[in-house]
């Protein structure tokens, strides 16, 4: 029998977030600027961008924890600025960091955090040991967590934002810092709880892991959304350009230079023996072009290759 | 699918069953951290022995140098006194002010005595006789508890000595009383009058008794004279009318006519007896003037004596004047040297050590620094390490986590108070003389006053070393306007009416009046009331600073 992690969407409509003109200042400083965005129920969003672009600033105003300045926000239904406490027993928070008690063991930082949500202790006893069980680590239940590592801290942090069965999992950067394999484990439990209905939003440096969890993704800079949508979506904000990979048996830069008019190469870079052109013509038929041209010139080819863009590349390109 | 008790959309301001998971977590917290819980509960034993066993203790056995200019006997007998002082062991006897000096700063003697040349003239000739000394000002508090102890000395030493002035005038008045006794018996001697009344009045009446006799003789002759005259003037007549009658009473006459008898023969032996009466008659008449002479000389020897009388009866009265007024000086002297004026403390309150109006002080401090930095120390690390965002995700009001914290500390502090409390009664005898249930009202609003102000300092910063900080700068200052380390009394007035606004100053006093004096809660209710209002301003003011956000 499947164990069930999270509270049924009950909200009406179909998104667990909306954000409208959504802004946060700081005295004068505007951290968040004028956000629309919407999240539908049962996906994982991932928020991406630069430190100091705004995400955490965005997590913690639809998780009450500061105010909006201007606009509005509605998280599982709820309206932000009037019903905090609503808001506050139907989402999840895993924070950046451990924010549990180290002396205390995980069924004791449990049993307190679930007090708080006004949970019974029977409640309490039986969330505590699905949880621990799903996290895996129901068997350091009564060690106090002071010692455990970074892997398995986050793992009880999992459990601790989850203990109310809420509709919403906020998860803040919940790998960093941890090492592959536990980042790994993580993941997938993110993915498993999702698969459960639970409406995850969640917050990486990671392109690859957002690339990889989340269903959509929502790129912040400077206080602004820049881009939003699947990660096939913002891939393709650079289907104008692509970058082919080459190595040559012998540096010529004339004749790459040559090579680069033929397939119309905005730029090439020089990187140790790697040659990198970036054109905007079509992938099909640029690695024989070329291949035929230095068969021709009589240059012995170690590798071409045409790289498609990557989700950091987006990144880096809606960032800069 | 998991059902969450009661109803999320709305947290109730006071939660109490929150607030108690708060205090359960809290205990739990402190609990694992064995060192900090030895710590929290040890800090208050600590404090106790150091101040019990360093406080009220009287500095003995100073180490001191003398120098002696004087060379006499009284600056030898200076120094016995000094060596045989408990205050000061004196361990050199130098010759110089500079040797000494040198002895000082070699860190040998913390005092250099100096008996300067002249003190015993000085002293014998009634002028300011001054001992000198010099104290190692290196260390203030040695310096300052040398001073008074030498203070205390110099203080009995002219005690002493003059007590020894008062013991000799004494002997002086005593010798004049008896000179005075003396003299005031020779004068009653003097005085005693009745001799020379009884002469005069036995003259008196010799002189009436003379004067009389000598009347009447007189009288008596006379009349025997007229008689035989008038016989004679008869036979006279008869013979010879030559006699002149004469009225008889003149000597001249009777001289005539004693004449004129010498020439009659045979008349001859009544004039030959006339003659004779009127030589006695003369005799008499020389008597009487020569008594009366006596009787003027005896009055003015009389009077002479009277003057001489009231002029050494007022002699006597100026003598024992000055002899009262010597007994008196006597009677106030004796006094002086046997009752010593002598101070004696009254203990209404029951026999104290010093030590217990240290406790309540300490009391006071030791739960305003306890109170004041564990609580919100706590609240900034949770703050850092986030796991107060834990808290704040959890539909639990402001007050609820505020209340549910400050509990926990004001049953922390409380327990420290009782462990205070009972070392102090246990180590030094510490006496509690009012209930221990009056002091927990004190003790639960002036710990949550305090509880309140680490709230306060906690929302102003936002990491634990950022309020240690700012808490140092708010403990600190307060501990030492408090009292415990100097009497209030002796600051500045600018500080002291810092202390008075001080809650700790109020709840070391009510701590005071309950544990010392014995008071009722009804006795320390003004105390009471102005911690109650610190607490009342601390506690709003945490309320409304704390705010859930987060930045």
């Amino acid at each position: 029998m499947p164990v069930s992690v999270c509270g049924m969407a009950n909200g009406n409509g179909e998104y667990a977030i909306e954000c409208s003109g959504v802004t946060r200042r700081f005295g004068s400083f505007t951290a968040v600027s004028k956000l629309d965005l919407k999240v539908k129920k049962g996906e994982i969003f991932g928020f991406l961008g630069p430190n100091g672009a705004g995400k955490t600033t965005t997590i913690k105003m639809l998780t009450t924890l500061l105010t909006i300045t201007e606009g509005s926000a509605k998280v599982a239904g709820l309206e932000v600025s009037t019903h905090g406490a609503g808001i506050r027993s139907k989402i999840g928070v895993v924070p950046q960091q451990f924010a549990l008690f180290d002396e205390l063991t995980p069924l004791e930082n449990l049993r307190y955090i679930g007090e708080l949500y006004g949970m019974t202790k029977t409640e309490i006893k039986r969330r505590s040991d699905e949880l621990l069980k799903i996290v895996g680590i129901y068997d350091k239940r009564d060690i106090p967590s002071g010692g455990f590592s970074g892997g398995m801290k986050q793992k009880l942090s999992v459990a601790a934002g989850l203990l109310h069965s809420p509709e919403i999992l906020f998860m803040d950067e919940p790998t960093t810092g941890l090492d592959p394999q536990s980042r790994l484990t993580l993941r997938d439990l993110t993915k498993q709880l999702n698969d459960q209905g639970i409406t995850i939003v969640y917050t990486t440096h990671d392109m690859e892991e957002a690339d990889k969890l989340c269903d959509r993704i929502a790129i912040m800079n400077l206080s602004k959304l820049v881009a939003l949508g699947t990660p096939h979506e913002l891939r393709a904000i650079l289907k104008e350009g692509r970058t082919i990979e080459i190595q040559l048996e012998r540096k010529d830069k004339k004749l790459v230079e040559e090579a680069g008019k033929l397939i119309r190469a905005t730029s090439i870079e020089y990187m140790g023996g790697t040659i990198l052109m970036h054109t905007n013509e079509p992938t099909a038929g640029l690695v024989s072009m070329l291949s035929h041209f230095f068969e021709r010139k009589k240059m012995g080819v170690n590798e071409i290759m045409v790289k498609e863009p990557s989700l950091e590349d987006v990144f880096v390109y809606v960032t800069k | 699918m998991a059902k969450i008790k009661g109803d999320h959309e709305k947290e109730r301001v006071l939660d109490f069953s929150k607030m108690i998971s708060i205090v359960w977590k809290n205990w739990l917290v402190m609990s694992r951290d064995k060192f900090r819980l030895a710590m929290l509960l040890l800090f208050p034993i600590l404090m106790i022995a150091i101040f019990g066993y360093t406080s009220g203790v009287t500095p003995k056995y100073i180490p001191a140098a003398i120098v002696d200019y004087d060379h006499s006997n009284m600056s030898r007998m200076i120094m016995n006194k000094l060596y045989a002082n408990q205050l000061f062991i004196i361990k050199y006897q130098v010759s110089s002010q500079d040797e000494g000096k040198k002895l000082i700063d070699e860190g040998q003697v913390k005092a250099l005595f100096i008996l300067p040349n002249g003190l015993q003239d000085a002293i014998i000739s009634g002028q300011n006789p001054k001992i000198y000394a010099i104290f190692d000002q290196s260390d203030p508090t040695v310096a300052q508890i040398t001073q008074a102890s030498t203070q205390v000395f110099v203080q009995q030493l002219s005690q002493g000595m003059a007590q020894q002035r008062i013991v000799s005038a004494e002997s002086s008045v005593a010798s004049a009383q008896r000179d005075l006794s003396a003299a005031k018996q020779t004068m009653t001697i003097v005085m005693d009058s009745q001799a020379v009344e009884s002469t005069m009045s036995a003259a008196n009446s010799n002189y009436r008794d003379a004067i009389y006799t000598s009347s009447q003789l007189t009288s008596g002759l006379s009349s025997t004279t007229q008689t035989l005259r008038n016989s004679v003037a008869y036979i006279l007549d008869s013979d010879q009318n030559q006699i002149v009658a004469t009225s008889g009473n003149s000597f001249a006459d009777a001289n005539a006519a004693m004449y004129a008898l010498s020439s009659i023969d045979s008349k001859s032996p009544t004039i030959a007896q006339i003659a004779a009466y009127q030589g006695i008659i003369g005799g008499v008449s020389k008597i009487t003037s020569d008594t009366n002479k006596l009787y003027a000389s005896t009055t003015a020897v009389a009077a002479a004596s009277a003057a001489k009388d009231a002029a050494v009866s007022a002699a006597y009265s100026r003598v024992s004047s000055a002899d009262k007024k010597l007994s008196e000086t006597m009677s106030q002297l004796s006094a002086t040297s046997s009752s010593q004026l002598s101070f004696s403390a009254l203990q209404p309150y029951g026999v104290h050590t010093g030590i217990d109006f240290i406790i309540p002080s300490m009391l006071a401090m030791t739960i305003f620094q306890g109170a004041s930095s564990g609580l919100g120390r706590e609240i900034a690390g949770e703050k850092k390490e986030g796991s107060l965002t834990r808290v704040f995700m959890t539909p639990t009001s402001n007050t609820t986590i505020i209340v549910g914290t400050q509990l926990f500390y004001i049953l922390l502090e409380i327990v420290r108070a009782v462990i205070l409390l009972f070392v102090a009664m246990v180590l030094f005898g510490v006496t509690m003389k009012g209930s221990f249930l009056d002091m927990i009202p004190v003790l639960v609003v002036y710990v949550m006053g305090a509880v309140g102000i680490g709230m306060v300092l906690s929302v102003l910063t936002s990491s634990q070393e950022q309020y240690m900080a700012l808490s140092m700068l708010i403990t600190l200052p307060t501990m030492f306007l408090s009292g415990v380390f100097l009497p209030i009394q002796t600051m500045p007035p600018a500080l002291q009416s810092v202390a008075k606004i001080l809650p700790i100053t109020y709840a070391a006093d009510a701590f005071r009046g309950i544990m010392i004096k014995g008071f009722g809660i009804a006795a320390v209710m003004p105390d009471l009331i102005w911690l109650m209002a610190f607490c009342l301003i601390t506690m709003s003011l945490s309320v409304i600073l704390f705010k859930r956000e987060l930045v």
